[in-house]
């Protein structure tokens, strides 16, 4: 009786107690591995857990309820509860992969399999194996159709980056949009100073706003190529949208998890200009003072009366004493983030502090930063989840150099020197300090006083951040309200010298730049499965606003010697204070129906309204459809195919302008108390622009995903671009804004993946990402023959003509006969009208990557492979007009050019004579566009790194979690014809990019060194 | 369902919140309106430093005054497309234009006869340096028209004659403008300009067409003033601090390489030296470290026989120097008095060539602030119809108004030492025209073949109507 009472009380005690807490683990069913980090939940319920290091977990629960197994690659298992003991459960892996899940704009986890457009998703530590200084050049490439080219303006350089080829026929709005953790990021470059060749007032490069971003801190980085994959997120889309997650805390078991990355890296120039060594500066074969050039006498060690600096006349050995390495010094890149991050069932939390320090191949330039991270996940209750993700930045310099060609510039006064001339000497560059420079001529500055005396600096401050609520209504309604900000605060100050070329009498400049954008969005989304049939619809808004502060202050002249602030200036200072503001409101809608596992078709909607155009007309409704057939879900296809999914999309997507393009006003002159008017008409009657974008793609995936493969063809026309439309100087203005111009891109992307060998202990990938884009300028304006979309050094322009190509250059060239050879006079060679004399666009990239493992040591190697395109060089005309390039030695001997003469009726004979060197250089090497283009094709080993992750037993005598460490090295070597530079270049002008100009830029960095990974 | 509602409320609140749109889009960096006095000074002090700047870097190499040493295209007549005296100058059109505008608008008579003067010399400087270009749907860009059709010059002299005569009827002496920089609101001295402005281009066309009796008009009318004396001269005088300086000159940030690129040519030297004309000393700065001013380069070389700017007297380090030196000079008494010397010479007008020749020259010294030698007309260089001497004492006394030497060359040809030098490659013709700007043969092709076809061909050796 007592037994059985005793049972009774059991009973009920178990009764009561009807939860229990039980332990449980759960196993990889292959290999038998203990799985951590598998969620569990207990269905209909808040409970929840996640398994731990050993794959263990406790979770209470009641009889009959059901446990959940979910883990990303693995199917998920749920287990009834019959009051086991020990609940064990065993996953099976997910063999296709079919769940992988891809964030998309507006930061929706999505399926991969359901996805119509093309996207390709890039892990962390892809690109952070190798830090670069811009996280944009790591990006080099890695994706078929993304296309990133760097500037080559010193250590802060900036990058440009076009997806799918240029859309637009302006050219700075060819950037694709960036989203940080669900909320867009600018990108933009704010300028500062003139064009390429505005001698008085070149450019500085302060780099664009992504590489302020610590990439330490990426999760994922995804590529979404086509404008379906970005109807979602309007107009800025339209080129591509990159978005970037950052990482989220995860439990730890010992409650906090810390994290250290470090990398160390030098640098020095990848290639220098080849300069002759035989003969030094003057003319004529005499040693010329002041002239710059090196048609002198030869370097033969006979003592001939040169200068040092100009004044400081010596008699000594005339020899070579240059080298370019003199002036050049070893670069500095220092990275360095501590990640600590932890979690609970309930919530998580991230902090990171990164710090970077980069000292360039210039002397005395530096790019300084720092960056604060604190993501936060926290589950109110069950229903509320609040997300915080802020990361407020620092980022600074003590100088930067100008980019572009003049006396301001390095390469200048480097390519306009003396060979007999040791740069060393020139170290001491003042006669009188502050004042008085000492230099070998009248028209440059001596480069050591251009890095330590002409500064370019800046001070920046960022804020970017999001917060977000999502509420559960229930299993099927949810609403996430979001508020995000990208707010910067950029101080610039500049100063010359009292004695410096361009500025005698000194200069001071200030430019403050504040901006904001603010992003608010909702997003109402239902969810309902039917039993054949998977149903998601959204509705949401997004409101944009937008805000721009410049304020100016420049004067050019200084009354104290070395004292540089604004109540120094002693003459009328330039000053001017400007506001942009801009609002888009926008609503829209997207669904995406899923039949059985192998077939889904999205369809979504939006509609803008844009302050920036016509208030009658500011309104814009763009929509997109793609549809995804998975043909290995559907059908019994042979066993070597794993998986493969065909792919359709259609998009439109409309786009506004500029703050204040519709109205005219007058500008303030040059004087005091005027006004003029401005050089560009504008127009009431603007209308949006538009894009229509169409992309097919194959997905597949064979033996084992052995083999990977995406290809895509795509297809993309915009219309009615709004551009400053170049008009005849006679109509009063240059430029008139309105809408013209059809631009039509097309190409293939092909995205391979093979694993040749697959061990437990030998893991081996290649990657290959080809691209191959064409673009055609189908109209612009009824009268218009030509648009200018840029323009370089000497009248060498970038034009877009009907029935040409998108990245044409165009400038003066040789004048030939029928014959194609050119005509000369007086022996130089006649210089023509201007026509196309290249293309800046390659004709396919390919991206080479290697994936080496052997137990835990790893070797991964990336190569970049540009075919086709031109490059106009700078470089390579200065150098020879100056006589220092090793291709001008044989000039000496006097040159016959190799062409014909016009024999005086009509017909032609070989050219036979012959003209000087200094004949040669001043009228051939600048005078014309083609003689100075080149094919830029070139291979770069981008990436290289080995490295070792220490195994279990070791980290677990060093009581670490992680412990990694490898030697790596960035853009190690170039294979190219072009001679004397990295052919991947571009100019600056003001704020804008502009590729295949090649002007006298510094020469681009390799870096090598080494990183670590600790994780405790 | 309560939350649905809430949301849907929100959204049609959210989308409807376009109204303060227009104020957003509203810019508040810049003006929409002006007026004449604020407009003025930007064209005469844009004029002023286009027409210094291209006198200085242009008309100095094409009237041989100086030659570059280096960089000389321009010296051996390799010339291209050029935009110099277009878009800048019709940009200075459109404000001039806006002034029009308002003045009819306003009712100010004066500041439309200081536009009408204004267009007329600028108009008078573009044709004269291309031939026939756009006039009457010039500057038309907010009525649509984006292809002006390029006039025949002959039909442009005729309006701007007509414009500098209704400008000068049309003046109210009682009555002043603001924002003049060049004549401080003195009316009077408008209409001497107006007048004597129209005298320069009545001369200009004389081999073309019957101006006798329009140039005497203009002498024997009371109506029409003209210049009694320097007081009068059209110059610009910068104020010398920024931004109110020569950008050719050092304190307006002009690079001394840039200046001292042009070498005196022998032709200025030799002419200066040969009468022992002080104004060489103020022109001319002496070879460096000697006293040395008789060093000028022959115009026009190949480069490689030109030699080195150290072995040759250099352009006046003063000028370079000074914020004030350089000035902006239109059209001046001296200039006047040879034009009617030579108006006398042709029958034009009844007062001796002789005195106006003397009042010429005298003029210039004045102007220039250099003493004339007592024995400058009577001994040295005086009146002689049988040799070039008006010629070349008026090429002395335009030296840096504007480009105004070579325009006079081309239609007399004198002086006879404006020649073409050794390294030409123009077939030794001196050019008498610019080439259309590149940016026609595409924006505004039509009319520029039409032009281009009408003259013979874009070259810069073609034809127009006065030449």
């Amino acid at each position: 009786m007592r037994g059985n009472i005793t049972v009774l009380l059991l009973f009920l005690v178990t009764s009561i107690y009807a939860q229990k807490n039980i332990n449980g683990n759960v196993t990889d069913a292959i290999t038998g591995e203990v799985l951590p980090g598998v969620s569990i939940m207990v269905k209909n319920t808040t409970r929840g857990t996640s398994t731990d290091f050993d794959g263990n977990f406790t979770i209470a629960v009641k009889k009959g309820e059901i446990l959940k197994f979910s883990f990303i690659g693995f199917k998920t298992k749920e287990i009834v509860f019959k009051n086991q003991s020990f609940l064990k459960a065993v996953l099976e892996e997910d063999n296709a992969q079919l769940d992988e899940v891809i964030i998309t704009s507006l930061g929706i986890k999505k399926e991969k399999k359901a996805l119509g457009y093309a996207a390709t998703e890039l892990k962390a530590r892809e690109l952070t194996k190798v830090k670069t200084t811009n996280v944009l050049n790591s990006l080099a490439g890695k994706v078929a159709g993304l296309q990133v080219t760097g500037a080559n303006n010193g250590v802060a350089s900036s990058a440009r980056v076009v997806i799918r080829g240029e859309n637009s026929l302006n050219i700075n709005s060819n950037s694709p949009l960036f989203i940080l953790d669900g909320t867009p990021v600018n990108n933009i470059i704010f300028g500062v100073g003139g064009n390429t060749t505005d001698q008085a007032d070149l450019p500085t490069d302060y780099g664009n706003g992504l590489s302020e971003l610590n990439s330490d801190d990426f999760e994922t980085v995804t590529v979404l190529k086509g404008a379906a994959a970005s109807a979602l997120y309007g107009s800025r889309a339209a080129n591509g949208v990159v978005v970037i997650t950052t990482k989220k805390g995860k439990q730890h078991k010992d409650g906090i998890g810390v994290e250290i990355a470090s990398s160390t890296m030098f640098s020095s120039a990848l290639r220098l200009p080849e300069l002759q060594t035989e003969f030094g500066g003057g003319w004529g074969g005499a040693y010329a003072s002041n002239f710059g050039t090196n048609f002198g006498p030869k370097l033969d060690g006979s003592i001939v009366t040169q200068e040092l600096a100009l004044g400081d006349v010596v008699n000594r050995p005339f020899i070579n004493r240059y080298n370019l390495n003199d002036f050049f010094k070893e670069g500095v890149n220092l990275n360095n983030t501590v990640t600590l991050s932890g979690g609970n069932e309930k919530g998580n939390f991230l902090f990171s502090y990164g710090n970077t320090y980069n000292e360039g191949i210039v002397p005395n330039t530096n790019l300084k930063g720092n960056s604060f991270r604190l993501n936060a996940d926290y589950q109110l209750n069950d229903k509320l989840k609040v997300s915080v993700n802020t990361n407020y930045i620092t980022r600074g310099s003590n100088n930067l150099t100008v980019s572009g060609y003049g006396n301001q510039g390095i390469m200048y006064t480097l390519l306009w020197n003396y060979i007999n001339v040791d740069l060393d000497e020139l170290k001491q560059y003042w006669n009188v300090e502050n004042q008085e420079q000492r230099r070998l001529f009248t028209w440059g500055d001596n480069p050591w006083f251009i890095a330590n005396e002409n500064i370019n600096a800046f001070d920046k401050n960022r804020f970017v951040g999001n917060t977000s609520l999502n509420y559960e209504f229930n299993e099927n309604l949810s609403l996430l309200g979001r508020i995000g900000i990208d707010q910067s605060d950029d101080f610039r100050w500049s100063r010359r010298s009292i004695g410096a070329v361009r500025n005698p009498n000194g200069m001071y400049r200030e430019q403050k730049i504040n901006f904001t954008e603010i992003n608010a969005d909702f997003l109402l989304t239902y969810r309902k499965d039917f039993e054949n049939f998977t149903t998601r619809t959204s509705v949401g808004g997004n409101r944009f606003d937008q805000q721009i502060k410049e304020g100016f202050l420049q004067g050019n002249g200084l009354s104290i010697p070395g004292l540089y602030n604004a109540q120094n200036i002693n003459v009328v200072p330039v000053i001017r204070n400007n506001l942009y503001k801009k609002r888009i409101n926008s609503l829209y809608a997207f669904t995406n129906v899923g039949y059985k596992n192998y077939l889904y078709a999205d369809l979504s909607v939006r509609n803008d309204w844009s302050s920036t155009l016509p208030t009658n007309n500011n309104s814009y409704f763009y929509p997109a459809a793609s549809l995804s057939f998975i043909p290995s879900a559907a059908f019994e296809l042979p066993n070597v195919i794993d998986f493969m999914k065909l792919r359709f999309n259609i998009a439109e997507v409309g786009k506004d302008t500029d703050p204040y393009n519709l109205e005219t006003a007058y500008d303030f002159g040059t004087l005091g108390g005027t006004l003029t008017n401005p050089s560009q008409l504008l127009n009431a009657d603007l209308k949006p622009e538009r894009t229509i974008s169409t992309e097919f793609g194959l997905e597949a995936m064979f033996l084992n995903k052995r083999i990977t493969l995406d290809a895509t063809y795509y297809t993309s026309t915009s219309r009615d671009q709004i551009l400053n439309v170049g008009i005849s100087g006679a109509n009063g203005f240059n430029s008139i804004v309105t809408n013209a111009g059809e631009i039509k891109n097309s190409g293939i992307e092909l995205a391979l993946g093979l694993k040749p060998i697959k061990t437990d202990d030998i893991d081996w990938s290649i990657n290959a990402n080809f691209t191959k884009n064409t673009s055609e300028v189908v109209s612009l304006l009824d009268n218009l023959d030509t648009f200018i979309i840029g323009e370089g050094p000497d009248g060498v322009t970038v034009e877009a003509r009907p029935g040409e190509q998108m990245g044409d250059i165009y400038g003066n060239s040789y004048v030939r006969n029928d014959a194609g050879e050119i005509i000369y006079e007086n022996g130089l060679p006649l210089t023509g009208n201007r026509r196309k004399v290249g293309n800046y666009n390659p004709d396919w990239i390919l991206g080479l990557g290697t994936n080496f493992n052997y137990k835990g040591f790893n070797i991964s190697a990336q190569f970049d492979i540009r075919e086709g395109g031109d490059i106009y060089s700078y470089t390579n005309a200065i150098g020879r007009e100056s006589g220092i390039l090793a291709n001008t030695l044989s000039w000496r001997d006097g040159i016959i050019g190799d062409g014909v003469v016009s024999d005086g009726s009509g017909g032609f004979v070989p050219n036979t004579q012959q003209v000087t060197a200094e004949d040669w250089a001043y009228a051939v090497p600048r005078s014309n566009a083609e003689a100075n283009i080149f094919d830029a094709s070139f291979v770069k080993l981008r990436q290289l790194s080995l490295g070792y992750s220490f195994s279990h037993p070791v980290l677990e005598k060093l009581r670490l979690e992680g412990l990694s460490i490898s030697l790596v090295g960035s853009n190690l070597f170039l294979w190219t014809d072009v001679p004397n530079i990295d052919p991947e270049a571009q100019g600056l002008s003001g704020g804008t990019l502009l590729p295949g100009f090649e002007v006298t830029q510094l020469p681009s960095t390799k870096s090598y060194g080494f990183k670590v990974n600790i994780k405790l | 369902m309560k939350k649905i509602i809430y949301i849907l409320v929100a959204l049609i609140v959210f989308s409807a919140c376009t109204e303060d749109f227009a104020d957003i889009n509203t810019n508040p960096n810049n003006p929409e309106n002006a007026s004449e006095n604020l407009l003025l000074p930007t064209v005469i002090f844009d004029l002023t430093n286009l027409m210094v700047n291209e006198s200085y870097g242009f008309g100095d190499i094409i009237a041989q005054y100086g030659a570059r040493y280096e960089f000389n295209d321009l010296d051996i007549y390799r010339w291209q497309p050029d935009d110099r005296f277009w878009s800048p100058m019709y940009a200075v059109l459109e404000n001039i234009k806006d002034i029009k505008n308002l003045a009819e608008k306003n009712g100010n008579t004066n500041y439309k006869a200081v536009s009408l003067i204004l267009e007329s010399y600028i108009y008078s400087i573009i044709t004269d340096a291309y031939g026939d270009v756009p006039m009457s749907e010039a500057n038309r860009t907010k009525e649509g028209l984006l292809t002006p059709a390029y006039d025949k010059q002959e039909i442009i002299y005729e309006g701007l004659l007509e414009k500098l005569k209704m400008a000068n009827n049309s003046i109210n002496m009682s009555e002043t403008i603001g924002g003049d920089l060049l004549y401080n609101g003195n009316m009077l001295k408008w209409k001497k300009f107006a007048n004597s402005l129209r005298l320069r281009l009545l001369m200009r066309i004389s081999n073309v067409k019957n101006v006798g009796v329009a140039i005497s008009e203009i002498i024997t009318s009371s109506q029409y003033p003209i210049f009694e004396s320097n007081d009068d001269n059209a110059i610009y005088n910068y104020g010398g601090s920024l931004p109110d300086v020569s950008q050719v000159a050092l304190p307006g940030g002009g690079r001394d390489y840039d200046y001292f690129l042009l070498i005196p040519t022998s032709h200025f030297i030799n002419l200066l030296n040969s009468n022992n004309d002080p104004r060489l000393s103020l022109w001319v700065s002496p070879k460096q470290g000697t006293n040395d001013r008789t060093l000028g380069v022959a115009p026009g070389q190949s480069l490689s026989n030109i030699g080195r700017p150290a072995d040759f007297s250099r352009r006046s380090v003063a000028f370079y120097e000074s914020a004030t030196l350089i000035q902006g000079i239109f059209m001046t008494y001296s200039e006047l008095n040879f034009i009617l010397a030579e108006a006398s010479e042709k029958g034009y007008i009844s007062t001796a060539a002789k005195t106006h020749y003397d009042t010429a020259v005298e003029a210039s010294f004045e102007q220039w602030k250099v003493k004339m030698p007592s024995d400058f007309l009577s001994v040295t260089v005086p009146y002689d119809v049988t040799t070039d001497r008006l010629y070349e004492q008026k090429w002395l006394a335009l030296y840096h108004s504007g480009i105004e030497s070579w325009f006079d060359w081309k239609r007399t040809g004198k002086p006879t030492f404006i020649k073409a030098g050794s390294g030409n490659i123009n077939g030794d013709l001196v050019p008498v025209r610019l080439r259309y700007p590149s940016l026609e043969q595409s924006v505004n092709k039509v009319n520029y073949d039409a032009a281009s076809t009408a003259m013979g061909g874009d070259i810069i050796n073609a034809s127009s109507w006065w030449w």
